[in-house]
């Protein structure tokens, strides 16, 4: 048997920050994939214990511009656990009503990413459209659209006024509105269905040992989501309908997105009515009181998030400190995913698991008995092959 | 404690014996930490899947070296069936810094063992491929970025 090597990336695939598959390919079938990381690789974790908690926060802020506040959410809450402070709970609310923001124009920007790849630009640019009105609410609240650098050790960095809690449930009234029509064209929409469903199958067994997490695994069935199990922040007094699908494929992950934003949107508003009024944050000390290690788990878009912090007595910086971001997680998943399907079918079912990778598009193929190289973009590739 | 931390404590200290050391529970986050002896690793992992029948989820790796002759791993285990976090530790001395892989027990340790070992230098016995992961080729041999001096 022939197998030729097909390398996609390092700076590819699909959206946001480079990494390079190899893929042994035998005809038009994928046999094996070889993921290699670390194209962005900056060294935060080292970086963060040089640098005092709060200085450490920006830092980690910008480790994935997209869901930043899951981020700091992590963080902050990690650190308050080493620390053993306890943030008010008008903060908790505020917390978690950004937090449900950021998930809305996350998995709207996937959702509308996933459209422009199999070529429907027309469902890309409504969702794009609506996903504005909510970074606006965002930019509202925190004060910026992306870089929002909304929580603070103890607490949350500012208020909501009264008249901005009615724009946003203004704004979250008319967007549930048009996500409910794009949930009607993802479920029945032949294009969509022909391009996503029973492509990139990942069964419910595999997601659970291969350490699936997010809607990746939601996907497979696998009732997995941090918010409804390890309740934080203002989660234990709103409570969470996890979204599971059974269909193990990737139309069954994008349909877990949509369900999410509606369910992110029940939880805003929720979190609106019951939120009480108060402090929104406490004084912190500067340097850790104790030599201790602290946790945190989130649900960030693309799933569980973990943060893991060593602090020392009477020392401004971590002793160590880990991240492990979802996508990471959801790499052997991904491996498996494309294993015996088709090459075409490779940027829908990388796509389905919302990667935080490259968005320069960019494949290289290579045929390993002339060692003949050929570059394609990959939007190319998508639509010459998958149309 | 609930009941279901309690058996799975009792289940490790019979089942490790001597490999068991300890546990702690933080009531706070509701996380239970199990201490262990490095060679006990494998058992452990077994133990665990025995507790939920297979249904329990690997959210990571921690490596940390703090300074001391040690490095300290931390594998955090979520179990489906009792909603129960757990976390279990082990440390090698920095002079043997060798340990049983776990990939044939839980697969979804692959990535992270990979990135332990190239953090901090952790040799994990019976791995498929330690090969770089985040560090550049380029990256000289035997430097753990990771390591304290």
């Amino acid at each position: 048997m022939s197998t030729t090597k097909v390398i996609v990336g390092p700076v590819h695939p699909a959206l946001h920050e480079p990494e390079r598959f190899v893929f042994k390919v035998d005809g038009e079938v994928v046999v094996d994939v070889e993921p290699r990381l670390g194209y962005v690789h900056r060294g935060i974790e080292k970086a963060l214990t040089e640098r005092s908690f709060t200085q450490g926060l920006y830092l980690i802020e910008r480790i994935c511009g997209i869901c930043n506040v899951a981020h700091t959410l992590t963080a902050v809450q990690a650190i308050e656990n080493a620390f053993n402070i306890e943030p008010p709970k008008r903060a908790k609310y505020l917390r978690t009503i950004v937090h449900e923001l950021n998930r809305i124009h996350s998995h709207l920007l996937l959702l509308g990413v996933a459209c422009e790849l199999i070529g429907f630009d027309t469902l890309f640019m409504l969702i794009w459209r609506d996903r504005e009105a909510v970074m606006d609410i965002i930019e509202m609240v925190t004060g910026n659209r992306v870089m929002s650098a909304y929580n603070i050790i103890g607490g949350v960095r500012r208020n909501v006024s009264d008249h901005e809690v009615l724009e946003m449930k203004k704004v979250l009234e008319a967007l549930v509105e048009k996500v409910k029509q794009y949930k009607e064209v993802f479920a029945e929409d032949p294009t969509i269905r022909a391009r996503f469903a029973d492509v990139g199958r990942l069964s419910r067994a595999k997601a659970l040992a291969l350490g699936a997490v997010g809607p990746t695994a939601r996907g497979s069935g696998v009732k997995v989501d941090v918010r409804a199990e390890e309740p934080y922040a203002a989660f234990d007094e709103v409570p969470l309908n996890v979204v599971v699908y059974e269909e193990e494929d990737s139309w069954a992950r994008l349909m877990v997105r949509i369900d999410e934003t509606l369910e992110s949107a029940r939880v805003i508003e929720e979190c609106l009515d019951k939120m009480p009024t108060g402090p929104v944050r406490v004084r912190v000390p500067e340097v850790a009181p104790q030599s201790s290690e602290g946790f945190s788990v989130v649900e960030a878009p693309r799933g569980e998030l973990i943060h893991h912090v060593y602090t020392e007595k009477g020392s401004d910086k971590p002793l160590r400190y880990r991240v492990r971001t979802p996508t990471y997680a959801n790499i052997p998943s991904v491996c498996e995913m494309l294993k015996g399907g088709y090459v075409a079918d490779i940027p829908a079912a990388l796509v389905s698991i919302d990667p935080c990778f490259s968005c320069t598009d960019r494949v290289a193929l290579v045929d390993v008995r002339t060692s003949e190289r050929v570059s394609v973009d990959l939007l190319t590739l998508a639509r010459r092959y998958g149309r | 404690m609930a009941e279901e931390q309690v058996k799975l404590v009792e289940a490790f200290r019979k089942g490790l014996g001597e490999g068991f050391l300890s546990y702690e529970y933080d009531t706070k986050r509701r996380a239970l930490k199990l201490f262990v002896e490095r060679g006990a690793l494998t058992k452990a992992f077994e133990l665990v899947n025995e507790a939920c029948g297979g249904e329990y989820h690997v959210t990571t790796i921690t490596g940390a070296d703090l300074g001391g002759d040690e490095v300290e791993l931390t594998y955090f285990l979520w179990l489906l069936p009792q909603k129960l976090r757990v976390m279990i530790k082990a440390k090698a001395p920095k002079s043997d810094l060798r340990l049983q892989s776990l990939v044939s027990v839980a697969p979804a340790t692959i990535l992270y063992e990979r990135e332990v070992h190239e953090m901090l230098g952790v040799v994990f016995e019976g791995h498929p491929n330690l090969e770089r992961l985040f560090l550049p080729e380029d990256w000289p041999e035997n430097v753990y970025p990771l390591r304290r001096k």
